[in-house]
């Protein structure tokens, strides 16, 4: 019986120009990149685009991945910064909101909005968090990462991450009306 | 109270903290350290309903075949990523550059009253001079086969230096020397291979030429192989006297 290619032979196959191990490292990692990648920019098709310009850059270094963290970390810290510079290019202050971004009319318009996984008044009041603070809750809170994990792919110490989750989530929660008692 | 301590306080309502006893003590001894658990609290639970989106059957075919399409295609991959690539880019820096350098040569010359040429207007030489330039500027794209859009951003370049720049100054310098005397017609400058030897007795073996046009003087505008133009210098050369008489950095 063989055992499944570990991500380090999968990307060095890949590296390597093996088309299918790059179809596979796909298979496994393409919803959460994309998952990431909506939270992050609330956007469907700019979270397609990001999506795609990620699994580009991961094609062209596979070369430089070096095994020092998980393959999935690395990819995350990929699409981390692909969605950052996205973000810049449009310089978009609020996103629209999901539902929004499609056009009702479209058969799988309401596919999409199931799929996105999140009722839209908790992704507008992501939305309008300041984006490191969105990224860290979109990795730790929503994507279930750890903060040891969620540290290397902002590429951040701990407590950076601690204080991101910290203050992001008490934005959240005021702007979703859990206003403190003052 | 110390903002380690609201860090605890996060963890404690994230549940990831191995002993609670200190982060529940602050919770049930101090009113702001409660409220400020029930924010991390309530943050959490708003999103714990959340679950990974996920992409549809449509949209992970589409993503596949584009990506495919997209690295089978250096030169729609190439000309996404390099803004120089992009012709109003590489336009305006190729005049900034072409025209600062040339504002250099122009002051180290003893002006004439003869006056500039339409530079690099419709030349044939120049046209094909400037399409093998681009092409090793971006090894990737594709070689057109026939004078693409790029070619004629080259040219376009230039007579928007022509224009731009170069018309000011000889402005300048007729006004100065009070004549009238009306543009000339460029000559065509010599073929590339006579350019790219000219290039070589000056010592600029690895310079790939960027454009020739006459201004008060012939002149060959080159650059180094295989760099932006954005960073690299960019030399004049007299392609009488095969020798440097500016360069720009």
């Amino acid at each position: 019986m063989t055992s499944p290619p570990t991500d380090t032979d999968l990307i060095s196959r890949v590296a390597a120009g093996d088309r299918g191990a790059f179809d596979e490292i796909m298979r496994n990692h393409e919803d959460r990149v994309f998952s990431v990648c909506l939270r992050i920019m609330a956007n469907r098709e700019m979270a397609l685009d990001a999506t795609q310009d990620t699994f580009l850059t991961v094609f062209r270094k596979a070369d430089q991945f070096k095994g020092n963290s998980a393959l999935g970390t690395w990819i995350y810290r990929i699409a981390v910064n692909t969605c950052y510079d996205h973000l810049r290019k449009v310089k978009r202050r609020r996103a629209e909101t999901i539902p929004e971004a499609f056009d009702p009319a479209d058969p799988s318009a309401e596919e999409a909005i199931e799929s996105a996984g999140m009722r839209p008044e908790i992704q507008l009041a992501l939305d309008q968090l300041p984006p490191d603070f969105r990224t860290a809750i979109v990795l730790s809170d929503i994507e279930g990462m750890g903060l040891n994990e969620v540290s290397t792919v902002l590429g951040v110490p701990v407590g950076t991450v601690k204080s991101r989750l910290f203050r992001g989530r008490r934005l959240l929660a005021q702007q979703l009306g859990n206003q403190p008692a003052s | 109270m110390h903002r380690h301590n609201f860090e605890l306080i996060a963890e404690y309502a994230q549940g990831s903290l191995d002993d609670e006893a200190r982060a529940r003590s602050l919770v049930e001894s101090c009113a702001r350290c409660r409220t400020i658990y029930d924010e991390q609290l309530f943050a959490r639970n708003a999103l714990g309903p959340a679950t990974t989106a996920f992409l549809t059957e449509h949209e992970k075919a589409a993503l596949h075949r584009d990506l495919w399409t997209e690295l089978r295609s250096p030169t729609a991959a190439t000309e996404k990523r390099t803004w120089w690539r992009s012709s109003w880019a590489f336009g305006a820096a190729t005049v900034l550059v072409i025209g600062i350098g040339l504002a250099g040569v122009l002051n180290n010359q003893d002006a004439t009253t003869e006056t500039f040429s339409e530079v690099g207007a419709d030349l044939d030489g120049g046209a094909s001079d400037g399409l093998e330039t681009e092409d090793s500027l971006a090894p990737s794209a594709e070689t057109p086969s026939t004078p693409s859009a790029e070619t004629t951003s080259t040219s376009a370049v230039a007579a928007v230096a022509d224009v731009a720049t170069y018309e000011g100054v000889t402005e300048e310098v007729r006004s100065a020397e009070g004549t009238t005397d009306s543009y000339s017609k460029a000559a065509v400058p010599e073929e590339g291979s006579t350019q790219q030897e000219c290039l070589q007795n000056a010592g600029l073996d690895n310079f790939l030429i960027l454009e020739a046009f006459e201004t008060v003087t012939s002149l060959i505008v080159a650059i180094p192989q295989d760099q932006m133009l954005s960073t690299t210098p960019i030399v004049f050369v007299d392609p009488d006297t095969c020798t440097i008489v500016h360069r720009e950095n």
